[in-house]
């Protein structure tokens, strides 16, 4: 292919006059009078940024395309967040209406991005105008039509219109290279400048800015400029280097050390050496890789290339996890791309290094996602974890040295090797530097994707950006399933300090948990879902996981209560922890553990058939408070199964609740008008178990 | 063939002469020393199904950590001990999950089952109180799942048996072959290394017919 052939004459030279003279200009103050900032010579200034000496041509003239429509000079651009959060809140549909307009053809493009994050506020849609400004638009799904003339004209008239919630400024007009260079303009809602405002947005910046499948937008953003660094500049044994001074640790789960498993894999004796990045996340709740691959798939390849290079692999895998369509088909147009542009396959930049990445599909077993497992699934095998060791790092694949990072971990190397890993330091902590993402969800008004430095502290995510209420929230579960449900108070989230609660960071899921969540019940929730994932090779995971699972079930159920169930319980759980092969069933009983350690009170009270969070079906009833009750019939008249009777008379006393009929649906408490139906816990049900319990 | 070097180990507090690399629980077979097995085999690798060959080995931090002995190797300065109440608590629960599977053809492991749960209490006349799960279950009773059936039909080059499915839907299935129809039920080795002799004749016999129930 012609366009895999560089000599040296085909690279720009940073020494020119001409040159000079741009980066001169990129230097001085910003003037007044907005102008599209020397948009053709957009590769010298990221190269400059970058201390890359000579920029490959393919790589400036995917800069400077990539730049015209990232920021385009005359014309409006629309960019609608597509992601699978954005489609299910009906963005298709939006950026349908968009992109068919006929009167759009000179004035404004639109375009399918990423997802920005924010999942409360989805479809969310972003209007850029040539002055720079961003006129964000929230939850502008098919019900919220009249926003749609807004987006309109805020396009095309290029000034404020009502609906907008949320505008930002490029701190240098015209120069768009991630969620960085925006800075907050004004806040219409409150909460989504918030939102994003607490954020450090680094491995996630081009997340819902820029298009997924545009190389030249990715290239616009300083992509590829890190591995041409590397390519062009740097050995291999510089770039490992810099990934361990960086203190980089694993984001999927373990948080081992990136550096260290790298050097492992490049200091084996065998030549042929794999990566493999792992997209097969399955925590509940967690949802960065997948935002990640299906926002920024190109930042992802980057990762595994300068992960490939140091390391002196030749071959790559992606393994993404079945579930993830629009994920897969987005990696697969990356690789295409990059392959057409002469950054995979042989000769890469005119290096000599050749690459090839392919994408494995999971066949979406949870299990799958653990390394050795994953090993098996690539060979063909069943996927079933082996013991360890030895590491993949020493043998892995094919019996081959093996690395295997987490897509969000490959994702940061990039950022590592343009900035260095000094700057990488600046933020997070000693221990764990750099910044983490999270997905916020559960009791939270915002919730959503957020990238915060490690080490910030919980309150600023649950109250600042999540906008929870303190009193409301009673636990954090951390890291999943296998991670560890921890009381609610201000506590740094970073690796140590979240171990050290025993919780860990895991794959970055945060569920907040508000009083009325029932802690035995997830609990039960959880293992139940460990139970189902085990692939049953060690007897204590598959069936002690599903006898802690009956267990819980007698708890939280009408059953009478053994005495000993409580010691079974932690008994049991500790032998699973002890004698699982691998992660999954080591972790699994962590929610158990964590809960009995934190929250041992409610377990109690569950032995007695009081659910203190007034959740669990088997142990609650409903009542009215009289107060606020308006006769208004309306409990008695929608309840399915007509456990509420009216006896004669008028006001709330005539309300009789049949708690035999009753199925605990929930309905007369959701429907109530005035709120004034409430569950109990104790009481009737208390007793009839006390009668029924002979044991 | 070169001689391996003899090393010491200790386990439960007496030096055993032993050469060095070799599995451990079959050392501590050769040497009479009492550990419950149900998947064990000495000729093949590890397999840490059952769960019941547990001990302990006494880490560089002086804590005793719990292990399968079918997965370790015998190493110079291997500490072990056989017997302890975390021992025998760990083997218990294992026993006791095992029971749920069954009832099992061969008296003898129900019967070494009940030892080790005798063992494991202080108080003989204690009732477990009926906590383990044993329903909804892909496999048929008498099956402990320890794929012993499936290694044999491997080594010997047939292939034909496999674990299908996952968590408690997890079966041993017999993989039908059209095209092959005498590959079963001649060598019946897979029945003679059943430890609980769930398989009376073939793997056919055993397993197929439960495919499509």
């Amino acid at each position: 292919m012609l366009s895999n052939r560089y000599t040296p004459d085909s690279r720009l030279n940073l020494d020119s006059p001409e040159i000079k003279e741009v980066l001169r200009r990129i230097d001085a103050p910003p003037p007044q009078t907005v102008q599209p900032q020397a948009a053709a010579k957009i590769a010298a200034f990221l190269a400059n940024r970058y201390s890359l000496r000579t920029i490959p041509l393919r790589l400036a003239e995917l800069a400077e395309e990539g730049h015209h429509q990232l920021c385009p000079a005359n014309m409006s651009r629309i960019s609608v967040g597509v992601a699978t959060c954005g489609q299910a809140a009906g963005a298709g549909f939006r950026s349908i209406l968009l992109s068919a307009r006929p009167d759009f053809v000179n004035d404004t493009m639109v375009r399918n991005v990423g997802c920005l994050g924010a999942c409360f506020a989805e479809p969310l849609l972003d209007v850029r105008t040539p002055d720079g400004l961003h006129y964000f638009f929230g939850q502008v799904n098919s019900k919220n039509s009249i926003v749609h003339w807004s987006i309109i004209h805020t396009a095309q008239k290029r000034s404020w219109h009502r609906g907008i919630w949320l505008i930002m400024r490029e701190r240098q007009p015209g120069m768009l290279t991630g969620f960085g260079d925006l800075e907050l303009e004004k806040d219409y809602t409150g909460y989504l400048g918030t939102f994003l405002e607490h954020q450090k947005r680094r491995i996630s910046g081009n997340c819902g800015l820029i298009d997924p499948h545009s190389l030249p937008e990715y290239v616009a953003t300083g992509g590829y400029f890190a591995f041409a660094k590397a390519l062009l500049q740097l050995s291999p044994a510089q770039v490992l280097a810099e990934v361990t001074a960086s203190g980089l640790r694993g984001r999927g789960g373990g948080g081992f050390s990136t550096g260290e498993k790298w050097e492992i894999g490049a200091a084996s004796r065998d030549a042929e050496r794999i990566i493999i990045a792992n997209a097969d996340e399955g925590d509940p709740g967690a949802y960065m890789d997948r935002a990640l691959v299906e926002s920024d798939p190109h930042r992802v390849l980057e990762g595994i290339m300068l992960a490939a290079y140091a390391v002196g692999a030749r071959q790559a895998h992606i393994f993404v996890r079945h579930e993830y369509p629009l994920a897969r088909a987005s990696l697969r147009r990356a690789i295409n791309d990059a392959r057409d542009a002469g950054l995979l396959g042989n000769n890469i930049l005119g290096t000599g290094f050749l690459l090839d990445i392919g994408i494995t599909q999971s066949a979406g077993a949870f299990v799958c996602g653990e390394e050795t497992a994953m090993i098996q699934v690539l060979r063909g095998n069943r996927g079933e974890p082996l013991p360890r060791p030895p590491y993949p790092a020493q043998k892995g694949l094919n019996d081959h040295p093996t690395v295997i990072n987490n897509v969000e971990t490959l994702a940061n190397v990039p950022w590592i090797i343009a900035h260095g890993a000094g700057v990488f330091r600046e933020v997070g902590t000693a221990g764990s530097p750099g910044t983490k993402i999270f997905c916020l969800a559960g009791d939270v008004p915002s919730a959503g994707f957020i990238e915060v430095p490690l080490g910030t502290s919980a309150t600023t995510v649950v109250e600042k950006i999540g906008r929870a209420s303190p009193q409301s929230v009673k636990a954090l579960q951390i890291g999943g399933p296998s991670g560890g449900i921890v009381p609610y108070s201000d506590f740094f989230l970073d690796y140590t300090s979240v171990s050290s609660i025993g919780a860990m960071i895991g794959s970055g899921g945060l569920v907040v948990l508000n009083k009325n969540r029932c802690l035995v019940d997830l609990v039960h929730h959880l293992v139940g879902f460990m139970a189902d994932e085990s692939c049953g090779q060690c007897l204590l995971c598959r069936d002690g996981l599903a006898t802690l699972k009956h267990m819980l079930a007698i708890l939280t159920g009408k059953e009478a209560k053994p005495e000993l169930l409580i010691a079974k319980l932690e008994e049991l759980s500790w032998a699973i922890a002890t004698l699982s092969r691998c992660g999954l069933g080591r972790s699994a009983v962590n929610p158990l553990l964590t809960t009995l350690k934190y929250f041992r009170e409610e377990y109690n009270a569950h032995l007695d058939a009081i659910c203190p969070a007034a959740s669990c079906k088997a142990m609650i009833h409903f009542e009215i408070i009289p107060a606020h009750c308006t006769d208004c019939e309306n409990c008695s008249l929608l309840c399915p199964v007509e456990a509420i009777t009216l006896g004669p008379g008028k006001g709330p006393e005539r309300y009789i609740f049949n708690h035999d009929r009753c199925i605990r649906c929930w309905t007369c408490a959701a429907i109530c008008p005035h709120g004034c139906i409430q569950a109990v816990s104790g009481g009737i049900n208390a007793c009839e178990i006390a009668h029924s319990d002979n044991c | 063939m070169p001689v391996k070097s003899r090393i010491q180990i200790i386990v439960d507090g007496i030096p055993l002469r032993v050469e060095a690399g070799v599995p451990l629980l079959a050392t501590l077979k050769a040497q009479d020393v009492a550990i419950p097995t149900l998947c064990y085999h000495p000729q093949w690798e590890q397999q840490e199904r059952c769960s019941l060959c547990i001990v302990e080995v006494l880490t560089a931090q002086g804590i005793w950590k719990a292990a399968h002995a079918c997965s370790l190797y015998c190493e110079p300065n291997l500490v072990i001990r056989v017997s302890s109440d975390c021992i025998h608590s760990l083997r218990a629960w294992a026993a006791r999950l095992l029971l749920a599977r069954g009832p099992f053809r061969d008296s003898a492991v129900a019967r070494t089952l009940h030892d080790i749960l005798d063992a494991a209490s202080a108080d003989p006349d204690y009732q477990e109180p009926p906590l383990i799960w044993s329903e909804n279950r892909a496999m048929p009773a008498g099956c402990i799942l320890c794929g012993r059936c499936i290694t044999i039909c491997r080594k010997i080059g047939k292939n034909k048996l496999t674990f299908l499915g996952k968590g408690q839907r997890l079966t041993i299935s017999y993989i039908n072959d059209h095209a092959d129809k005498a590959a079963c039920g001649k060598c019946h080795a897979c029945s003679l290394v059943c430890p609980t002799a769930y398989i009376q004749s073939n793997g056919q016999a055993a397993f197929s017919a439960k495919l499509y129930r």
